[in-house]
C-alpha cells in the first residue's frame, strides 16, 4: 500500500508549489497574475488580482442587471474574496452552487475560503473534483490543480509536523535511557525508501537510481501489509528533518535514516562500466530495534547487485520479495510473490526511458518528460507504468513547461546553486584554494595573486 | 644529510596526514584523492635548450564531513624537480595545507580556518633553490608545487551567499591571511636569506545565474575580486630590501550551455590587472634578485565536455593567456594550452581521471648575467603536462 491520499499526478510539482504555499500563507500575495486569467472566457475579465477589488462595483451592476448569469455571480464572488470579504464570498458561492452544484468558479472561490481558514482537507476534497466541474475554462483547472498540490503538501506537511513532534518529545522524554523503542511510534511496517543516490557524474546514472527508487517504492507498495512512504512524503519529511536539524539541539534532531518510518532502505545505483552492466547497492534499516538485537531487520551487510542490466528488473524484483519476506518477515501469496517478482518490463531500454521520464518530471520538465514516457511505451507497448506516465502529463502544459507556475520566485532559490555560489567566492580569497578531487590535473590559475609567486630570481641562475 | 633531512620531513608529512586519511573511514561522503602529474618545459633562448622536469604526487583530502557542519580539507603534495641543465633536483614534500570549514545550508555562511603547515623544505642550499626558484618565480608556466617549506601561515575567511531570485544568487567574500618569515635559502658561508611575504586582505564577489534549478540548460559566474597586500621584505645579513605589491583586482566570467543531452560548451574570461611593483634597496651581496609579478593578464578558455553513457567523461579544452609582466613589460609573454582530461568511473567507490596538456607560448626568463646585471631573454617555450590520478570516495 503506498503511503499517499493523493493521486500519482500529485506528486509530480510538489518542489514547484513551495513558494505558491509560502505565498498563500503570507497573506495571498503569491497569486500571481497568471491567475487573474483562470476566469478567462469570453464573457469573463482578465486582470490583476490586485485589481478585483476595483471591479467589484462594475460586477455588482452586471450581477444586478443579468441576475441568472452565474458565471457574473461566481466573478463577483471572487471579487469579493479578494477585496477581503469573505463572508459575502462564501454567501455568493453558495447561490451560486444552490442553482448549479458543480459550478467551477463558485467552489474555486469556495476552495480559496477554505484556505484561508486553513482547512486544507475541505479545499482538498474541492479540488480533486476539478475534472468534473462545469463552467470552467482550462486555465481554472490549471490554476485548481496548482491549488490542489498546495493543499495537498500542506496536509502531508501537517501531519508531518504532528509526527515530528511526538517523536522529539517522546525521544526527549526518554533521552537518558537511551532507548530506541520510542521511536516506534509508526507502525512496525512503515517503509521508507530513500532516493538512491547516483554512482557517477554522468546523467545516466542519476536517470538509474530514479528509476531504481520508483521501482522499488512502487513494488514494496503492492504489499498490502506494508506501508510504503511515498515520493511527496519522503520530501516533506525531509524538509522536516532539515527543520529540525537547524532549529534543534543534537539530541533532539530526527534522524535522516529514521525519517518516519519504522524501516527504511538506502542505496546508490548507476552504470558506472562501459561493459553496460548496472551497480545498486543498498540497506535495509530497522530503526526500531538495535542493530544488536536478533529482531533486528536490517541489512547487516550492504547488499550489492551487478547484474547484466537485461536481467536488471528481474534481480531488482527477487530483492523485493526477499526485502519482504528475509527482512520483513511478512507472509506473501504466491501470487503476490510472482506479481512483484515479475519485471514490469523485460526490456532495459524502455525501463532506462522511463527512469528518465521520471527524472524530468521530478524537475517539472513536463514535456522532456512525456517524450521519455512515450520512447518508453513505444519500445515496450506492455509497459504499463510508461503508459501511466504519459497519462500523468496529459494536459500538463503543452510546451512542457512547470506547472503550477512558480508564483513567487523570490521567495525559493535553488540549494544547488547556493553551495555553488558560497563555494566560489571562498575559493576566490583563498591564497591557494583545495580544489575538488581533479584539481591538481586543472588549469592552474596563472595570474593568483600568491605572496609566494613575488619571488625573486637569481639573475645568474642558468 | 640533505637525503635525511628530506625523508624526516616526508615522514612527518605523512605522520600529519595519516590522521586525516584514517578518520575518513568512518566519515561520510569522504573522498580521498592522489594524483601524479609529470611536466616537462623547454625554455628555448638563443642556442640554449634547458629543460625543467618535474614530477608532483600529491595525494587530497576532500569533503572529509566531521561533526555537524564541519569540513575538513587537506593537500599534500610530493614533488621531485629536475633542472636537466644543472643536473640538480630537488625531491622531498611541500607544505601541507589544511582548511577546516563550517557550512550550515540553512544559514549561507561560510567560514574557513586555514594553515599551511611546514611540511616542505626551507634553506636550501643555493644550487637547489635556484632550480626551485625558477619553478616557484614563473607565473607564467603552470607549476603544481607552488611552494617549498615555508612557515606557518594562517588564513581565515568568511563568506555568504545572497539569493537574488531562485536561480540567481550573488556571493561575498573576505579573507586575510599571515604569512610567516621563513629561509629561502643557505649560503655555503651560512648566510640565511629571509622572506617575510606581506600579509593579505582578500575580498571578492560574485554573481552566479543558471536558467534552471534542478539541470539547467546554461549556467553564468561573474566575480570581481580585489586584494590588498601589506609590504614583502627580504632580509640578507643586516640588510632589508622591500617590495611592495599594492593593489590587485580581476574580473572573470565564465558560461556554460548544454548541447546535445548531457554535454557541455563553456567559454570563460579573465581580465586582472594590479599596481607596478615598487622596490627598494634590492641590492644584495651575494645574488642579486628581482621582483616579477604579473601586472596585468587576460586569459580566455574554450572547453567542451562530453558524457556518454558507457563513455569516460571526456573534457577538451582550449586556454591562452597573455601576460604583462614587472619589470619585462615589453616582453610579450603568453601561453597557449591544449587540454585532454578524462574521468572514467572504475567501481561505485573509485574512479581514475587522466589528463594531459600540450603548450607552447613566450616568457621572460633570466639570463646569465656576468656582469651581475639581470637582463631577462624573451624566450620560447613548449612542454607537456600529463597525469593520471584516483579518486576514492569512502
Amino acid at each position: 500500500m503506498l503511503f499517499s491520499p493523493f493521486p500519482g499526478r500529485l506528486r509530480r510539482t510538489v518542489r514547484a508549489a513551495v513558494p505558491a504555499v509560502l505565498a498563500t500563507l503570507t497573506g495571498w500575495g503569491g497569486l500571481c497574475p497568471g491567475c487573474s486569467s483562470f476566469a478567462s472566457g469570453s464573457s469573463t475579465p482578465t486582470g490583476d488580482p490586485a485589481a478585483w477589488p476595483a471591479r467589484l462595483p462594475e460586477l455588482r451592476e452586471g450581477v444586478r442587471r443579468h441576475p441568472q448569469d452565474l458565471d457574473l455571480l461566481a466573478q463577483l464572488g471572487l471579487s469579493y474574496f479578494f477585496s477581503d470579504s469573505c463572508a459575502q464570498a462564501d454567501s455568493v458561492a453558495k447561490l451560486v452552487l444552490v442553482r448549479q452544484p458543480r459550478q467551477g468558479l463558485a467552489l474555486f472561490v469556495r476552495a480559496l475560503i477554505h484556505e484561508r481558514e486553513g482547512d486544507w482537507e475541505s479545499a482538498d476534497s474541492i479540488y480533486r473534483q476539478v475534472d468534473d466541474l462545469h463552467a470552467t475554462t482550462r486555465e481554472l483547472r490549471r490554476i485548481m490543480r496548482s491549488r490542489h498540490e498546495i493543499a495537498s503538501r500542506e496536509i502531508i506537511r501537517r501531519q508531518v509536523q504532528v509526527e515530528s513532534q511526538r517523536w522529539r518529545e517522546a525521544r526527549f522524554d526518554r533521552e537518558g535511557e537511551g532507548a530506541l523503542e520510542v521511536l516506534a511510534a509508526p507502525a512496525a511496517n512503515t517503509l521508507l525508501v530513500q532516493g538512491f543516490a547516483p554512482l557517477g557524474v554522468s546523467r545516466s546514472d542519476t536517470v538509474l537510481a530514479t528509476g531504481v527508487t520508483y521501482f522499488l517504492t512502487t513494488t514494496l507498495a503492492q504489499t498490502e501489509s506494508l506501508i510504503v512512504v511515498d515520493y511527496t512524503r519522503r520530501e516533506l519529511l525531509e524538509d522536516e528533518i532539515l527543520r529540525s536539524a537547524t532549529a534543534s539541539p543534537g539530541p533532539l534532531q530526527l534522524r535522516s535514516a529514521f525519517c518516519g518510518a519504522a524501516l527504511s532502505i538506502t542505496g546508490r545505483a548507476g552504470i558506472p562500466d562501459p561493459g553496460a552492466a548496472a551497480w545498486i547497492q543498498y540497506g535495509v534499516a530497522d530503526a526500531t530495534v538495535d542493530p544488536g538485537d536478533p529482531d533486528y531487520r536490517g541489512t547487516r551487510d550492504p547488499r550489492e547487485l551487478s547484474p547484466p542490466t537485461r536481467y536488471l528488473l528481474s534481480d531488482l524484483g527477487s530483492e523485493v520479495v526477499w526485502i519482504v519476506e528475509d527482512r520483513l518477515h511478512l507472509t506473501l501469496s504466491p501470487d503476490l510473490r510472482g506479481r512483484l517478482a515479475r519485471a514490469p518490463t523485460q526490456s532495459f531500454e524502455a525501463f532506462m526511458a522511463f527512469a528518465e521520464g521520471l527524472f524530468w518530471e521530478q524537475r517539472n520538465q513536463f514535456g522532456r518528460a512525456t517524450a521519455s514516457f512515450q520512447a518508453a511505451a513505444e519500445l515496450d507497448p506492455e509497459f504499463v507504468w510508461a503508459r501511466e506516465g504519459a497519462e500523468r502529463m496529459v494536459g500538463v502544459g503543452e510546451r512542457g513547461e512547470a506547472l503550477p507556475p512558480r508564483m513567487d520566485r523570490s521567495v525559493e532559490f535553488s540549494e544547488g546553486l547556493a553551495e555553488r555560489t558560497i563555494g566560489t567566492v571562498a575559493a576566490k580569497v583563498d591564497p591557494m584554494p583545495i580544489g575538488g578531487p581533479e584539481a591538481p590535473l586543472g588549469t592552474a590559475d596563472v595570474t593568483a595573486s600568491d605572496p609566494h609567486t613575488l619571488i625573486l630570481i637569481d639573475p645568474r641562475v642558468r | 644529510m640533505i637525503g635525511r633531512t628530506i625523508w624526516r620531513r616526508t615522514l612527518l608529512s605523512v605522520a600529519l596526514a595519516l590522521p586525516s586519511v584514517l578518520g575518513a573511514s568512518s566519515a561520510s561522503d569522504a573522498v580521498i584523492s592522489m594524483s601524479l602529474l609529470t611536466q616537462a618545459w623547454t625554455i628555448r633562448a638563443a642556442a640554449d635548450e634547458p629543460r625543467f622536469q618535474q614530477d608532483v604526487y600529491a595525494i587530497s583530502v576532500h569533503s572529509l564531513r566531521l561533526r555537524g557542519p564541519l569540513t575538513l580539507q587537506g593537500y599534500l603534495p610530493v614533488a621531485t624537480t629536475t633542472d636537466d641543465q644543472s643536473g640538480v633536483s630537488v625531491s622531498g614534500a611541500g607544505d601541507a595545507q589544511v582548511r577546516l570549514s563550517w557550512h550550515r545550508p540553512a544559514t549561507r555562511w561560510r567560514a574557513t580556518l586555514g594553515i599551511d603547515l611546514p611540511t616542505g623544505q626551507s634553506a636550501l642550499p643555493e644550487d637547489e633553490y635556484r632550480v626551485a626558484a625558477r619553478m616557484l618565480a614563473s607565473q607564467v608556466l603552470d607549476f603544481q608545487l607552488k611552494r617549498l617549506g615555508e612557515g606557518p601561515d594562517l588564513f581565515g575567511s568568511i563568506s555568504y551567499g545572497l539569493p537574488l531570485g531562485r536561480n540567481t544568487m550573488a556571493g561575498l567574500a573576505l579573507s586575510g591571511g599571515l604569512n610567516s618569515e621563513y629561509t629561502l635559502y643557505r649560503t655555503v658561508e651560512g648566510l640565511e636569506q629571509r622572506m617575510h611575504p606581506g600579509n593579505r586582505l582578500r575580498a571578492s564577489a560574485s554573481l552566479l545565474a543558471q536558467e534552471h534549478d534542478q539541470d539547467p540548460d546554461w549556467d553564468l559566474c561573474v566575480v570581481l575580486g580585489g586584494e590588498v597586500a601589506d609590504q614583502t621584505e627580504l632580509r640578507f645579513a643586516d640588510r632589508t630590501s622591500v617590495v611592495t605589491e599594492g593593489i590587485q583586482g580581476r574580473l572573470e566570467a565564465t558560461y556554460a550551455h548544454r548541447v546535445g543531452q548531457d554535454d557541455r560548451v563553456s567559454i570563460s574570461a579573465l581580465l586582472s590587472a594590479r599596481d607596478r611593483n615598487r622596490s627598494r634597496d634590492v641590492e644584495l651581496p651575494v645574488v642579486e634578485y628581482l621582483g616579477i609579478a604579473v601586472r596585468s593578464a587576460a586569459r580566455g578558455e574554450v572547453s567542451y565536455t562530453m558524457v556518454r553513457q558507457h563513455w569516460p567523461r571526456i573534457a577538451l579544452s582550449v586556454a591562452t593567456a597573455m601576460f604583462k609582466i614587472d619589470p619585462w613589460e615589453a616582453i610579450d609573454s603568453y601561453v597557449t594550452l591544449t587540454g585532454l582530461e578524462i574521468e572514467q568511473p572504475l567501481r561505485p567507490w573509485a574512479a581514475l581521471y587522466a589528463a594531459a596538456r600540450i603548450g607552447f607560448g613566450r616568457t621572460p626568463w633570466v639570463a646569465s648575467a656576468a656582469d651581475g646585471q639581470a637582463e631577462p631573454d624573451d624566450c620560447r617555450l613548449d612542454g607537456t603536462s600529463l597525469g593520471v590520478g584516483l579518486r576514492l570516495t569512502l
